[in-house]
């Protein structure tokens, strides 16, 4: 079971550095743009290739930043609950959002499959095959449902969430005892 | 089922899931898909892959990741404590004098982060113990951190403009362009009435304490006189016309890894930790967008929007009027929703109401943005008020009566923007016009 979580957390990781690798090469694409036009010359599907990089990153980062807590959420009310009430719709919380990721991936997958049968490519000079990046989404996508899989076992198990924003508080008033102590 | 029902439905669903804890992408695009299978017999799974696929690989989106990567390469070379030696010794002779540090402060690092709460944070964090240590009147410097921490969502390159430009389909670079005059605006009224204060009570403003030369205030702010020629420049590109909002947002990158490298703050780990945490903002915030852009191609299924705006047409509304009513209601939502989810939620629906009142969408864009601004300090819910409780460690109450004049001062501000609406729309047409 704690090998099962590690090999996630390295699968969530490596998919965030595939899409920290996208981010960067949006920057270099843009910059070789910027220097090719000084120098009168067209650097070609910079567009399109952007536009593809940036759904990428943001996909593939999708589990990544979820189990950082990076997505946002409205916690206010959630913080005024009993521990055990909170734990309850935390799961709710999660297996809807199980249900519906699930869902969303099923039919990426039939957006996908579909490029593939008719062959799509981008429009631009490059002409890209469209399963390409989209097979990125769908792949960010499975990846979340899964992280959100595993979290339910988590919380099921008792243990805390990782896009849990309450700990921060509790650790501040430790911090604050043990400068009374001292 | 009528509309009205089936806009309860819809609204309470939305109140439910937020309210409960439920992620706010993920939120958006659950209201979408009831809508759509509950009131259409459209297929709803493949017009959610389709219409997020659509939102997400844009080629115009993508100065957004950039722009959150330069803030997050600047944050890290330690210019928040560059700031207040930077900023300090040039404002000995305006009446508040170390006050404005508060103010340009902010103006100043809200153009790199764009997020309200992080301005707030890093500016108090070093100016607080400053200021109260030579004795500033502790009201006075809540509050003016509590107004100018929210001129990041304004000044550009704001993230909050990128998100109205795509899902209003607006251009990005006249937004930009827009929101200048409007955020001197903000930040002039809070200077104003800073000065006015202290020029009233000068009993509460400290003596000077820093006597330097010229060159010394030049080499005292050596540091960050570069930062602010990268922003300038960035901006100016944008305006000029000679590069997009993504290629100046490039430039931004490249220009704030050379200045963390000039200062030594760059090396490997830095450099991974920007770039990690600007995927993850970015991841965020595109996940919100697509959402809202599958929730926005489903509310044109029900056809609500469409009878909303068809109602307001009807009842010949004054633009007036309406927009004291959208005044209201986005106060109301920005006291428990981020400035960026109020944005996508007003373009997934009430935009089409917008337009068929007559307003001009590149105008509404910088009015959204100043009334989210608003709705952060509006007392005693806002956003950076809780921001700043954390940080001073004064009750919800002192902060809120603190930040009270900001907020007046932001109403003054929205009033103005409504009456004369050229201080959005004069420099895009300028810049227009020139090109």
């Amino acid at each position: 079971m704690r090998i099962l979580r590690l090999a996630l957390d390295f699968a969530y990781k490596a998919c965030g550095v595939v899409a920290a690798i996208a981010l960067a090469m949006i920057a270099a694409l843009m910059l070789a743009q910027i220097i090719g036009r000084f120098f009168g010359v067209l650097v070609p599907g910079v567009n399109e290739a952007a536009a593809f990089l940036l759904a990428a990153t943001s996909f593939l980062a999708l589990a990544y930043s979820f189990r950082a807590g990076s997505h946002i959420r409205v916690s206010l009310l959630l913080h005024y609950l009993p521990v055990k009430l909170r734990r309850a719709a935390d799961l709710v919380g999660v297996s809807l959002g199980i249900a519906l990721m699930g869902y969303f991936s099923w039919y990426t997958w039939r957006l996908v499959a579909d490029s593939l049968r008719f062959k799509e490519v981008s429009d631009g000079l490059l002409a890209i095959p469209l399963a390409i990046p989209q097979g990125a989404m769908l792949l960010g996508l499975v990846m979340l449902t899964i992280a959100l899989v595993e979290e339910f076992f988590h919380i099921l198990a008792g243990g805390i969430p990782s896009f849990d924003d309450s700990r921060d508080v509790v650790m501040r008033e430790r911090e604050d005892a043990t400068i009374d102590k001292t | 089922m009528d509309l009205l029902t089936q806009s309860i439905i819809l609204v309470v669903a939305l109140f439910a899931l937020l309210g409960g804890g439920f992620w706010v992408a993920m939120s958006l695009a659950a209201v979408g898909l009831v809508a759509i299978t509950v009131f259409s017999n459209a297929p709803a799974g493949l017009i959610m892959s389709t219409s997020v696929w659509g939102a997400t690989a844009t080629w115009t989106l993508a100065s957004l990741p950039l722009f959150v990567w330069m803030g997050e390469i600047l944050f890290r070379t330690k210019l928040s404590e560059d700031m207040f030696k930077g900023l300090a010794p040039w404002l000995g002779r305006i009446p508040g004098r170390l006050i404005h540090v508060n103010i340009l402060g902010c103006a100043v690092f809200a153009a790199v982060s764009g997020s309200s709460a992080a301005t707030a944070l890093t500016v108090g964090k070093m100016a607080i113990p400053e200021l109260t240590r030579r004795g500033y009147d502790e009201k006075l410097i809540i509050g003016t951190l509590a107004g100018s921490g929210t001129l990041g969502l304004l000044i550009p390159p704001s993230i909050i403009l990128i998100v109205y430009g795509v899902s209003a389909e607006v251009s990005i670079v006249q937004l930009f362009i827009a929101g200048i005059l409007p955020g001197i605006m903000v930040a002039a009224l809070f200077m104003g009435y800073a000065a006015i204060w202290s020029m009233l009570n000068p009993d509460r403003v400290p003596e000077y304490d820093f006597k330097m030369s010229f060159l010394e205030k030049l080499n005292a702010s050596r540091r960050l006189i570069p930062v602010l020629l990268l922003i300038m420049f960035v901006i100016g590109s944008i305006y000029q016309g000679w590069a997009t909002a993504t290629e100046a947002a490039a430039f931004g990158v490249a220009g704030s890894l050379v200045l963390s490298a000039a200062t030594g703050s760059l090396n490997w780990n830095s450099f991974t930790e920007s770039l990690m945490g600007a995927t993850r903002t970015s991841c965020m915030i595109v996940f919100i967008i697509a959402g809202a852009a599958f929730l926005s191609v489903a509310m044109g299924y029900t056809g609500i929007p469409r009878t909303l705006a068809q109602l307001i047409r009807d009842m010949d509304l004054s633009p007036y009027t309406l927009l004291i009513a959208l005044t209201i209601l986005f106060v109301i939502l920005g006291c428990f929703l981020d400035g960026i989810s109020v944005v996508v939620l007003t373009t997934a629906i009430i935009l089409p109401m917008v337009q068929a009142a007559g307003i001009d969408l590149l105008w509404f864009g910088i009015y959204v943005v100043l009334v989210v601004e608003m709705s952060q300090i509006t007392p005693p819910v806002g956003f950076n008020l809780f921001v700043l409780q954390g940080l001073t460690g004064r009750n919800i109450l002192t902060i809120a009566y603190a930040a009270l004049p900001f907020f007046f001062l932001m109403v003054v501000a929205v009033i103005l923007l409504v009456i004369f609406p050229e201080v959005a729309t004069w420099l895009p047409a300028l810049a227009t016009a020139r090109q």
